[in-house]
């Protein structure tokens, strides 16, 4: 090893623990052992080493340190305590205001059965069934009138029925002297149905009539009635309807 | 809710001290030895779930603290920098005895030195830390740790041994004497 080596390993040779490794360290301590320049530079060198080191820690601190920092660690802690309580809270929060929300809303939407509401409707029904039949026609929204003059004093049941997956307004009349009945359902044109089957369409008992066109804007009547006798050339439906000259109804 | 605050305490009592020191060495000042610990310690306790090995707590604290310093200083020009560019040319001043260093002019001296140079040469002497320990907090190779080290030592070395006076070598009358040159730009490290 040369002196300038040596002097450089010197510099790196800690003063507590040799990192320098077990060959540079060997190869240095023989020249040192040999070298009578760098012995003594090595001695120095170690002595130099303890001085600085012990000067470079000898820095006093101040007790009120220690303090303060015990000061923010509580403080830190104390936020961490806050913020996790400031979730939890917002969380539950949150949690209470989706189910009262839903529960409102769910109580909203609810239907509200009275049956005050339900013997008044039927007393209108039989006291003004005229009345009954526009109302409730204006009620869902639909044409004030029914496409044919059926007569209201044959009305039984004003109401909605699920028809093929679709809840449909419907008009049920009795027949005035035997067992049959007109069903006057109306089917909202508005896309929810498709209505591109609807026709004329008979079986056994029971027949089905279609209106729709152009004056019935929004909306197409399929009567569903049992079939009785009627002239020839009488309309099918005519048990169920008015008497010509006839506008009057039961009070 | 209680071991968290106590493993804060005792995070802080075993090692603040060792932390004040440091910020002391690199800082120069009291004051901002005192901030930087402060700061240092409110990092790592946000950060303490990023600590992935417990056993080398000290030397992620150390590293927290240096690059709160770094970033404190980074555009501050005060610093007298006194460049490294020969010191390693700079022949050693022997001497037998033991010498007795001042710890305010030990400071002097450090202060003079580069951060890249003046943080090797304060963990060397702290003795806590390996130079693959130095080399790690640094982001630097060890040769090139090992290479500021000996190069900051020998600095070192000339400012506190100078023979002959009472007082310590000062850059000026290093820079008179040639044996520091004064038209050295100010380099980021030694490779």
């Amino acid at each position: 090893m040369q002196c300038r080596d040596a002097q450089f390993y010197l510099r790196l040779r800690r003063p507590a623990g040799d990192e320098l490794g077990a060959d540079v360290a060997a190869d240095l301590d023989r020249h040192l052992a040999e070298c009578s320049t760098c012995a003594p530079e090595a001695i120095a060198a170690q002595s130099f080493d303890r001085a600085v080191a012990t000067s470079m820690k000898s820095v006093p601190v101040r007790a009120s340190l220690r303090d303060k920092l015990l000061a923010q660690a509580s403080t830190r802690q104390g936020t961490v305590i806050r913020q996790k309580v400031y979730r939890i809270t917002a969380l539950a929060a949150s949690l209470l205001l989706a189910v009262g929300i839903t529960f409102g809303v769910f109580s909203v939407s609810r239907p509200k059965i009275d049956t005050t509401a339900m013997v008044m409707f039927a007393d209108e029904q039989i006291q003004n069934p005229d009345a009954a039949l526009r109302n409730w026609l204006v009620g869902q929204k639909l044409p004030a009138q029914l496409p044919l003059p059926f007569n209201p004093d044959l009305l039984v049941t004003l109401g909605s029925e699920r028809v093929q997956g679709a809840d449909v307004p419907v008009a049920v009349f009795r027949h005035p002297t035997e067992a049959g009945f007109a069903k006057v359902y109306i089917f909202r044109a508005d896309g929810t149905a498709n209505l591109n089957n609807l026709r004329d369409t008979n079986a056994s008992l029971t027949m089905a009539t279609v209106i729709d066109g152009p004056q019935h804007r929004g909306v197409k009547y399929v009567i569903v009635h049992t079939v009785h006798p009627v002239n020839e050339g009488e309309q099918p439906l005519k048990p169920f309807l008015r008497a010509p000259g006839n506008t009057a109804s039961r009070v | 809710m209680g071991s968290a605050a106590g493993g804060l305490h005792a995070l802080i009592d075993a090692h603040y001290e060792a932390l004040y020191r440091y910020a002391y060495r690199l800082s120069g000042s009291a004051a901002d030895a005192e901030d930087l610990t402060q700061e240092a310690f409110g990092k790592a306790f946000v950060r303490m779930d990023q600590l992935r090995e417990a056993d080398r707590v000290r030397a992620w604290l150390f590293r927290i603290l240096r690059n709160l310093y770094l970033h404190k200083v980074r555009d501050d020009k005060r610093h007298r920098i006194v460049p490294l560019d020969a010191v390693g040319d700079l022949p050693d001043r022997a001497s037998d005895e033991t010498p007795d260093i001042d710890p305010a002019q030990l400071q002097q001296a450090i202060d003079q030195l580069d951060e890249g140079f003046r943080t090797p040469l304060i963990l060397f002497y702290f003795e806590e830390f390996s130079y693959r320990d130095i080399a790690e907090q640094m982001e630097l190779p060890i040769g090139t740790v090992m290479s500021r080290l000996a190069r900051a030592k020998a600095y070192l070395r000339t400012m506190l041994s100078a023979p002959g006076s009472d007082e310590a070598e000062t850059v000026e009358s290093l820079e008179k004497r040639k044996e520091l040159p004064n038209a050295v730009v100010r380099r980021s490290g030694v490779e």
